[in-house]
């Protein structure tokens, strides 16, 4: 035996790197008045869509662009709000700039804006992505685009938590049938597109069998076609090909909905994990475990419909683990006034500068020698 | 200790190198002193004082210029070039009067280690034929003028110079150098080496990323095995005892320099690796594995830790076996009804196992000629073109692949091709063609050759295929040379793997070029894979006598855009006596022109199979025994699999309606016959059978729901009441049909459209007259469509939204359409259209058809834009029909159906009300 403690070996565990990065913490109303190079959002119908430009008129916020994605979906209920959310911007923003529909080009748009933006800045780009109405798909697209890039960028993310989500509860056990079922109609209506996020195809050329991990919404099709699309078999005999990761929501008032969530999307006797809709960390550890657990015998396809604040940790997750594919389905149109009423809490993330969050999430499963004094 | 190349500013002060040393005087320091450099008239040695301690080698590199020449133990070599070192340490390239090059360490401290440079010649010498390290040639001390009127003595070490980069080079690429081959390499190298002074009680003293060198043999000579060699024998001495040893007289332990060394080097191989992205499956599974091996290398648990580095090569090598494929678990063996698709099979030995080689149309695929292979997911496409493939045969080392006349290689497109280059639009597909084609060329390729390293596995290599290290390295550098590389080999070891891993990078590349909108500036060209299959014939024992098939499986345009076909077109349209593609496609899925608007007759060029048009034609023409022994052989390939006692017959058995197609008389009469209990009309063997358009799947489904329900034992052979049959058979119709709706696109159109047209069939069985077939009357069974006059087919007899919508229901097998060689009659074309059988017990419609819906092109579009209006129609047309039969007959046939069209046609109802 030793006379001493050797060195040994640890692995860095994905564990070890969330529980080290930024927590969403409120985002006061007020207060010192802060800065941005570049605020980015999207013109949703919802109205927690004004919230956070209003906060940074009201905290006097000094933003130098402003630009928002628009949407292909609900295009006149979205234009409702486009008077008061360009002049909220207008407010703290003297360039505001809407980057036009679809998804195709928003990445080759982003890059442009951020060039543009980036030589005007003298340090590092301060940003400030509101994710209050942007879709998942928006969510992931920026994260990895920047990401991806290493740029300069310090990035903070907002969020506007509505005061309401639909279904209510007395809303869902009045009327379950609308919720739950084949053709539910539900918070939207039909299946738009569906296709392969073409930021992350993952990397399946080894033909191993698939696994699908869906994190459901409230549309049942949605999700559902987004499996059949993986597999149509996987809806009648799942197996163990299917994980369903189901939300646990913020507020123990709102904990009806896991179980809700579970009955809408029928996930019968498949496998689930329960995963919190708020902390994006822990969606990073669940998604992250599950990778350890099945990559090299499975090519795991992620299905992220979701909370916005999970979309932002399946973004960190698959810049890690460019193995796994995201398939996204949207919707044909959403059922605008149903969706969510007011602003219950604004809340940021100070995530930092984003090179060294892709450093610290590229070193999960790092070994590094310690040495024990 | 060796850098990058000299250069200006590429000094980065960092040590590795002996400690520093204090200057000496010029003597001697061999036992030969006639041939060291103590004669040296012009050492000085006063000046010592005044050099910079801290930059001797800077000084020594600017006394020493290209040309230069150092005398060492009597051996002239003459300077070519400076590699950075420490500040005390410099490394020359210098050759020998000969011309062999040579590595020369000149040393601030004379004399280096415990011993000097004499103990330091003895040991090295000693692990002379330790090929893990560099052979050290001599050692002495060597006089440097130095600018101005100096001379500086400097400790001298020669060794072999090994030409390649350093592991440190490797890693400060960006990305990092790094592959899961290099990794094990280095394991096995430096683990050999360490092994080597261990034998001789020596420690190395140096081992550092920097002095690793990968080494390539040079071509001709007597090894052709690339290695991670050690460099720099300048640290060598005894080694010491380490803290595993504890404490030792009075000595307290000391770290094994060496073995934290190898330690360290193998934690920055290993996390260069791990951010490697995307990682292969196997380069993911290997770095699990070392996740357990290598903390291991330090854990000092007796039995448990590996620093013994011949232990260390076996663990590694187990490992890396283990890594090599996923987990075969056994635990698929009882289960075999979960899987109903060839994707959900991990297992080859499994999968052929599964595989009913009794299915009707296999003949038709197999052979030498182009193939496309039609039909929706699920009709066992993938299944057959995965059994035609080498790679499937292979899981049994000691068993022969099946001979055939081709030797197949397998590539999804459902996978890593729609993955990367679906997202490829129409306006971009010309720009990016020359990429597409390479992504395209090399996926085939990465298949060829990572079967190829299958068969390397296998004992037979050599003996059954003709696949040795010569086909191998021929195969590596016709790839390297196609892509217009030059890489680092480590020669023959895993030669097939490390040819995978250029293949990977170029698929990379050429991914991110895309991505980005550029393209590559060297692509292979559409010929490649001819040129590949030629080789593959030309060099390979076994590929000489057959021809080379690639099984492209799922060529539809909703994984690969119209555009991105028309490019591949002219790959796969190709055909030489070396190689043909069979392509698995959706009817209505794959576009028939390349890019230069080029057309194929695929029914004149290619043999077309479609596996619905193939079932149905087969049942019709009186060859239902085909059909029964096929679903028969599904079931009993299962069953035998799962361990199960019974065979199908026993657990099914036969239908009680004989001849079965009186299925439909009873389903008939159930409203008026009123029978209790709960239904049993679907089950037994040939109604399954009759279940199936040639989409396998279902059946397994059924299969699978049968055994469930009936909660059938290993040991049961009495058959699985019928109730319950049908009931399992119902409840998949309706599951089936369901999934309709979330189909894409167009899912609940399609849907609709089915629910209407089953709702139809289902009021047709029970409430229209009866027609006479055979000699008697029957109930009208009408699951089909007919339209006749549709000139010019689908696309041009519809609008766009029409076809777009007719070709959805064909390509989901809503409706399985009848080819159209069949439906020719005359000079007319009729389009023939039947339900897709398995949806026909969720509306409790019968199975067989004997009756058609008989429609001009014009009720067919409009069945197509409101199907309800159409079939509301053609219910009247029926009905008149009756009516005017019954006037002329003044024969009421059907008493019971006066009340039916004042029925509601309610496709919801029907679907509820489900037989």
């Amino acid at each position: 035996m030793t006379g001493r403690p050797g060195p040994r070996l640890h692995r860095v565990t994905v564990e070890d790197v969330a529980s080290a990065l930024p927590e969403a913490r409120p985002f006061p109303g007020d207060g010192a008045a802060e800065e941005f190079d570049l605020y980015l959002g999207a013109l949703g119908f919802e109205e927690r869509c004004l919230t956070v430009p209003r906060l940074l008129a009201r905290r006097q916020a000094r933003v130098r662009a402003a630009v928002f994605a628009e949407y292909d979906t609900n295009v006149r209920e979205n234009e409702a709000n486009r008077g008061p959310y360009e002049a909220a911007l207008g407010a703290v923003c003297a360039r505001v700039t809407g980057l036009g529909t679809g998804v195709r080009h928003y990445e080759k748009q982003l890059t442009d804006v951020l060039d543009a933006e980036a030589s005007r800045a003298t340090g590092a780009l301060r940003v400030l992505l509101d994710t209050s109405v942007a879709s998942n798909h928006l969510v992931m697209s920026t994260l990895k685009l920047l990401l991806d890039q290493r740029r300069d960028v310090v990035l903070t993310v907002a969020y506007a938590e509505a005061d309401r989500y639909h279904p209510t509860r007395q809303e869902f056990e009045l009327n379950p049938d609308r919720w739950v079922g084949p053709g539910s109609r539900g918070l939207e209506a039909g299946v738009g597109e569906i296709d392969v996020m073409v930021q992350y195809p993952g990397y399946h050329v080894d033909g191993l069998p698939d696994s699908v991990v869906v994190i459901p919404g409230w549309g049942r099709d949605r999700a559902r076609a987004a499996i059949s699309w993986v597999n149509p078999s996987f809806l009648a005999s799942p197996g163990d090909r299917l994980v369903w990761v189901l939300g646990r929501p913020l507020h123990s008032e709102d904990a009806w909905r896991h179980d809700a969530l579970a009955l809408i999307n029928d996930v019968g006797e498949s496998r689930t994990l329960d995963v919190d809709t708020f902390d994006y960390r822990r969606t990073l550890v669940a998604l992250d475990r599950l990778f350890e657990e099945l990559s090299g015998q499975r090519q795991l396809t992620l299905v992220p419909l979701g909370s916005k604040m999970q979309a932002l940790g399946c973004a960190v997750f698959c810049y890690r683990r460019p193995e796994v594919r995201v398939v996204f389905a949207t919707p044909a149109s959403y059922r605008g006034s149903l969706y969510s009423a007011g602003t219950r809490q604004v809340w940021r993330v100070d995530l930092g500068s984003l090179r060294e969050l892709a450093d610290r999430v590229d070193g999960i499963g790092h070994l590094r020698l310690v040495r024990d004094r | 200790m060796r850098q990058r190349p000299d250069g200006a500013g590429e000094w980065d002060g960092r040590h590795a190198g002996p400690e520093p040393g204090t200057y000496a005087e010029p003597v001697s320091v061999l036992s030969t002193p006639e041939v060291g450099v103590s004669s040296s008239p012009d050492v000085v040695p006063g000046k010592a004082a005044d050099a910079p301690g801290a930059g001797l080698a800077l000084l020594l590199r600017a006394a020493l210029v290209p040309g230069s020449r150092l005398q060492v133990e009597g051996q002239e070599l003459a300077v070519e070039r400076f590699f950075e070192s420490s500040p005390q340490h410099l490394v020359v390239r210098a050759r020998d009067r000969l011309g062999r090059l040579r590595a020369v360490h000149l040393l601030g401290e004379p004399e280096p280690g415990g011993g000097g440079l004499a103990r330091l010649a003895e040991d090295a010498a000693a692990l002379e034929g330790a090929t893990q390290l560099a052979a050290f040639h001599s050692a002495g001390l060597v006089p440097v003028p130095l600018p101005g009127d100096g001379t500086w003595v400097c400790g001298a070490v020669v060794e072999e110079w090994v030409e390649g980069p350093t592991l440190a080079d490797l890693l400060s690429c960006r990305p990092p150098q790094m592959t899961g081959t290099r990794l094990l390499a280095l394991m096995r190298d430096v683990a050999n080496a360490i092994g080597a002074l261990r034998a001789l009680g020596l420690e190395h003293g140096g081992v550092s990323a920097a002095n690793l060198v990968l080494w390539t043999p040079p071509r001709g000579g007597l090894t052709d095995s690339g290695r991670f060699r050690l460099v720099d024998c300048t640290g060598l001495g005894r080694r010491r005892p380490d803290w595993r040893q504890g404490l030792v007289g009075d000595h307290e332990p000391v770290e094994d320099r060496d073995w934290l060394g190898f330690v360290e080097v193998l934690l920055q191989a290993h996390n260069a690796l791990v951010d490697t992205k995307p990682l292969s499956a196997r380069d993911l599974r290997l770095l699990r594995e070392l996740d357990v091996l290598l903390p291991a290398l330090l854990d000092d648990e007796p039995g448990l830790g590996l620093a013994d580095p011949a232990t260390l090569v076996q663990a590694l090598e187990s490992a890396d076996e283990r890594a090599a494929r996923p987990s075969d678990p056994s635990r698929e063996g009882g289960r075999p009804f979960e899987f109903v698709s060839a994707e959900h099979i991990v297992s080859n030995r499994t999968f052929v196992a599964l595989f009913a080689d009794s299915c009707p149309w296999l003949d038709r695929v197999d052979g030498p000629a182009p193939v496309v292979l039609r039909g929706p997911r699920g009709c066992g496409k993938s299944m057959l073109l995965r059994w035609l493939s080498l790679r499937t045969h292979l899981y049994d080392p000691d068993m022969r692949p099946p001979d055939r006349s081709t030797v197949g290689f397998y590539v999804s497109c459902s996978s890593d091709l729609q993955n990367r280059i679906g997202w490829i639009a129409d306006d971009e597909a010309p720009r990016l063609r020359r990429e597409i084609v390479h992504f395209f060329n090399m996926l085939v390729a990465r298949e060829v050759v990572d079967t190829l390293r299958l068969v390397s596995d296998r004992a037979d290599a050599q003996s059954l295929f003709g696949l040795g290290p010569e086909q191998e390295r021929a195969l590596h550098e016709f790839v390297a040379a196609s892509l217009q590389v030059q890489t680092r080999s480590l020669g023959s070891w895993q030669r097939l793997r490390q040819c995978l891993e250029l293949i990977d990078a170029a698929m990379q590349e050429c991914h991110s070029a895309m991505r980005r909108g550029q393209t590559l500036p060297w692509t292979t060209s559409e010929t490649f894979l001819a040129d590949l299959s030629r080789l593959l014939t030309g060099r390979v024992a076994y590929f000489s006598t057959r021809r080379i098939t690639y099984l492209v499986d799922d060529y539809s345009d909703h994984r690969l855009k119209p555009a991105v076909q028309r490019v591949l077109n002219r790959v796969l349209w190709e055909r030489t006596p070396a190689h043909v593609f069979k392509i698995g496609t959706e009817k209505y899925g794959s576009t028939g022109v390349d890019e230069a608007n080029a057309m194929i007759d695929v029914g004149r060029e290619l043999v077309v199979v479609d596996a619905g048009s193939e079932y149905l034609a087969l049942n019709e023409s009186g060859q239902t025994k085909r059909l029964r022994d096929f679903a028969d052989d599904l079931l009993a390939r299962r069953l035998q699999w799962g361990g199960y006692e019974a065979t199908p017959s026993q657990l099914l058995g036969t239908s009680d309606w004989s001849p079965y197609r009186s299925l439909g008389q009873a389903l008939r009469a159930r409203r008026t016959d009123r029978p209790g209990g709960r239904p049993g009309y679907y089950h037994g063997l040939e109604c399954i059978a009759d279940l199936c358009t040639g989409d396998v799947h279902s059946l397994l489904l059924v299969y699978q729901r049968i055994l469930d329900r009936g909660a059938v034992a290993l040991d049961q052979v009495v058959p699985v009441d019928k109730p319950t049959q049908h009931a399992a058979i119902v409840s998949v119709s309706r599951e089936l049909l369901e999934q309709v709706r979330v189909t894409y696109p167009h899912g609940p159109r399609l849907y609709a459209i089915a629910t209407e047209f089953g709702a139809h069939v289902r009021r047709v069985l029970d409430d229209a007259p009866k027609i006479k077939k055979g000699g008697g009357q029957v109930p009208p069974m009408c699951p089909r469509i007919e339209v006749e006059g549709l000139w010019g087919g689908l696309q041009d007899a519809l609008s766009a939204e029409e076809y777009d919508v007719a070709s959805w229901l064909v390509r989901r097998a809503v409706f399985v359409e009848l080819d159209a060689g069949s439906a020719r009659h005359g000079n007319v074309q009729t389009l023939r259209w039947q339900l897709r059988r398995v949806y026909l017990p969720a509306f409790g419609a019968a199975l067989q058809k004997n009756d058609a819906e008989k429609w001009d092109e014009a009720a067919f579009r409009s069945f197509l834009r409101d199907p309800h209006a159409q079939l509301t129609r053609a219910w009247a047309s029926r009905t008149r029909g009756r009516r005017a039969r019954a006037d002329a007959s003044q024969q009421e046939l059907f008493p019971a159906d006066g009340a039916s069209d004042a029925r509601p046609a309610s496709a919801g109802a029907a679907v509820a009300d489900g037989g």
